[in-house]
C-alpha cells in the first residue's frame, strides 16, 4: 500500500527516544546525598582497659589450675624496647631502636624485629594473649600505636604456626562461636604503668 | 511567494532540536554512584572527630561502637576578622572544651600564599596548670569533675526514663559500662594519656577505645592522616 505523502513525512521523523531526564534527576540526588554523608576517613578502634588491681575470682582459679601467666611486658623505652615477662626468667630480650630512614641522624622503633620476637614468643606460649605496655613519658602516642600494632595481630605475610592453629580451634570450642581467632598475636593489650606515680 | 518561504525557514528551525547527549552523562553518574555504594559504611553510629587532629593510623580492624568522646586537641591557628588568632590546645569532652594547655607556641607563616598559618608544633608539652592537677600530678581535676558529670547524667536518665524495647515492651536499659574514646592528636606524649587515662579510670570510665585512622592495605608506607572527618 501506498502512503499519502502527509503521513510519509509525518513518519520520517518520528523517532523512540527514552527520556532520561528523570532518571539523571534521581541519580543527581542520590549521588549529592551519598557525597554528602559518605565518610572522608574510615576510624578504628584500639581497646584498652584499665587495668584492675585485682583479677575476678574464676580468672584467679583458673590461673592457679594452669601454668601462672606470662604477663608478657613492653618496657618502651626513649630508644629501645625491652621485651620480658614478669620475672624476667622466661622471655627476657631488648630491641634497640634503628636509624629512622626518612629522619637523617634520628632513631625510631625496630618495628619488624619486635614483630619477629613477639611471633618467636607466640610460638612457645600459644594460649597468651594478653601484653601489658609501660611506655615512658616521653614516648609520642604515634609511636605507641604503631607498636601496638606490630603486636595484635599476625600479618598476611606471617605464616600462623599450628600451635597457634589449635589453640585458636580451642577457644572457638570452648566459647561456642564459630569466629577463629586465628589471626591474634596479643591482641589484649593494656598499659601497665597507669596507676604507678 | 516570497511569504511562503520565510514560513518553511522557520518550520525547519522549529525542528532541529538542541538535544544534550544524556546517555554519557548517564554512563557517568551510575559509575560514580556505585562507587559510593561500594565506599559507604553503614555504621549505626554516627561518628565524628576534630578536624584539627591528625590522627595516627593503624591496621586495627574494629570499628567504634557507643561511647563518650574525649579530644585532646593540639593549638591550632584560627581566621577572626580575617587575622590569624592562635587558638590553645585543649582537651574537649562531648564538644565542651574541659581544660586548656598552657603552652603558647609560636604562629608560623604560611610558606606558601595559598596556604593558611601553621603552630609551631616543636617544644609544645600539652603542659597543665599545677593547682589542676592532684594525686601526685596523675589526675586532672576539671576532667575528672567533668567526667563524673557525664557519668551521673547517664545514671539519672537510666532512673528516671522509661525505656522500651522495639516491641514496645518496657525494658531496663544497658548499664553505665564506661567507654571512653580518646581521640588524641599523634603528637600527644605518653605523660598526657596516661594522666587522661588515670583521671578517667577514677570516674569509673574503664574502657578506654584509642582512636586511630584505618591504614590503607598497601605495602606503601603510610601517608599522613587524612585531617578532615566526618
Amino acid at each position: 500500500m501506498f502512503r499519502k505523502p502527509s503521513s510519509r513525512r509525518k513518519s520520517e521523523s518520528q523517532e523512540v527516544q527514552l527520556n532520561l531526564v528523570p532518571m539523571l534527576d534521581a541519580l543527581v540526588t542520590l549521588v549529592s546525598f551519598l557525597l554528602m554523608t559518605m565518610g572522608y576517613m574510615a576510624i578504628a578502634v584500639i581497646d584498652t582497659p584499665a587495668p584492675m588491681l585485682a583479677a575476678p575470682a574464676e580468672q584467679i582459679k583458673e590461673m592457679k589450675k594452669e601454668e601462672p601467666p606470662l604477663q608478657l611486658t613492653l618496657e618502651i623505652q626513649a630508644e629501645r624496647i625491652l621485651v620480658h615477662d614478669w620475672t624476667g626468667s622466661r622471655e627476657n630480650h631488648m630491641i634497640p631502636s634503628k636509624d629512622d630512614p626518612a629522619k637523617l641522624g634520628e632513631k625510631t622503633y625496630d618495628l619488624e624485629a619486635l614483630h619477629q620476637r613477639l611471633l618467636d614468643i607466640k610460638k612457645r606460649h600459644p594460649k597468651e594473649r594478653q601484653l601489658i605496655l609501660k611506655p615512658e613519658p616521653g614516648v609520642p602516642y604515634d609511636s605507641l600505636i604503631s607498636i601496638i600494632d606490630s603486636g595484635r595481630f599476625f600479618e598476611k605475610t606471617d605464616t600462623v604456626p599450628q600451635e597457634v592453629l589449635d589453640e585458636a580451634n580451642k577457644r572457638m570450642l570452648e566459647k561456642k562461636t564459630t569466629i577463629l581467632e586465628d589471626k591474634d598475636l596479643f591482641p589484649e593489650i593494656v598499659f601497665g604503668n597507669i596507676l604507678s606515680t | 511567494m516570497n511569504r511562503s518561504i520565510l514560513k518553511r525557514r522557520s518550520r525547519k528551525k522549529v525542528r532541529k532540536e538542541f538535544e544534550l547527549p544524556l546517555t554519557s552523562m548517564m554512563d557517568m553518574l551510575i559509575i560514580l554512584l556505585v562507587f559510593l555504594l561500594k565506599s559507604y559504611s553503614t555504621s549505626a553510629v554516627a561518628f565524628s572527630t576534630s578536624s584539627n587532629i591528625a590522627l595516627p593510623t593503624s591496621a586495627t580492624p574494629e570499628a567504634p561502637t557507643e561511647g563518650m568522646n574525649l579530644m585532646v586537641e593540639p593549638a591550632h591557628v584560627t581566621m577572626k576578622n580575617g587575622k590569624p588568632e592562635l587558638e590553645l590546645g585543649a582537651i574537649i569532652l562531648e564538644g565542651q572544651k574541659v581544660i586548656e594547655f598552657t603552652d603558647q607556641p609560636q604562629i608560623l607563616p604560611p610558606t606558601k600564599p595559598d596556604e593558611p598559618p601553621t603552630v609551631d608544633q616543636a617544644g609544645v608539652k600539652y603542659a597543665l596548670q599545677p593547682q589542676l592537677v592532684g594525686d601526685d600530678g596523675r589526675r586532672i581535676l576539671p576532667l575528672f569533675d567533668a567526667l563524673t558529670k557525664e557519668k551521673e547524667k547517664v545514671e539519672y536518665i537510666h532512673k528516671t526514663q522509661k525505656f522500651v524495647d522495639a516491641n514496645g515492651q518496657p525494658t531496663e536499659p544497658k548499664p553505665f559500662n564506661g567507654t571512653l574514646f580518646i581521640h588524641a592528636d599523634k603528637a600527644v606524649q605518653y605523660q598526657l594519656l596516661r594522666k587522661i587515662m588515670y583521671t578517667a579510670a577514677a570516674a569509673e570510665f574503664r574502657i578506654f577505645k584509642l582512636i586511630t585512622a584505618r591504614k590503607e592495605e598497601t605495602s606503601a608506607p603510610p601517608p599522613d592522616a587524612p585531617k578532615k572527618g566526618t
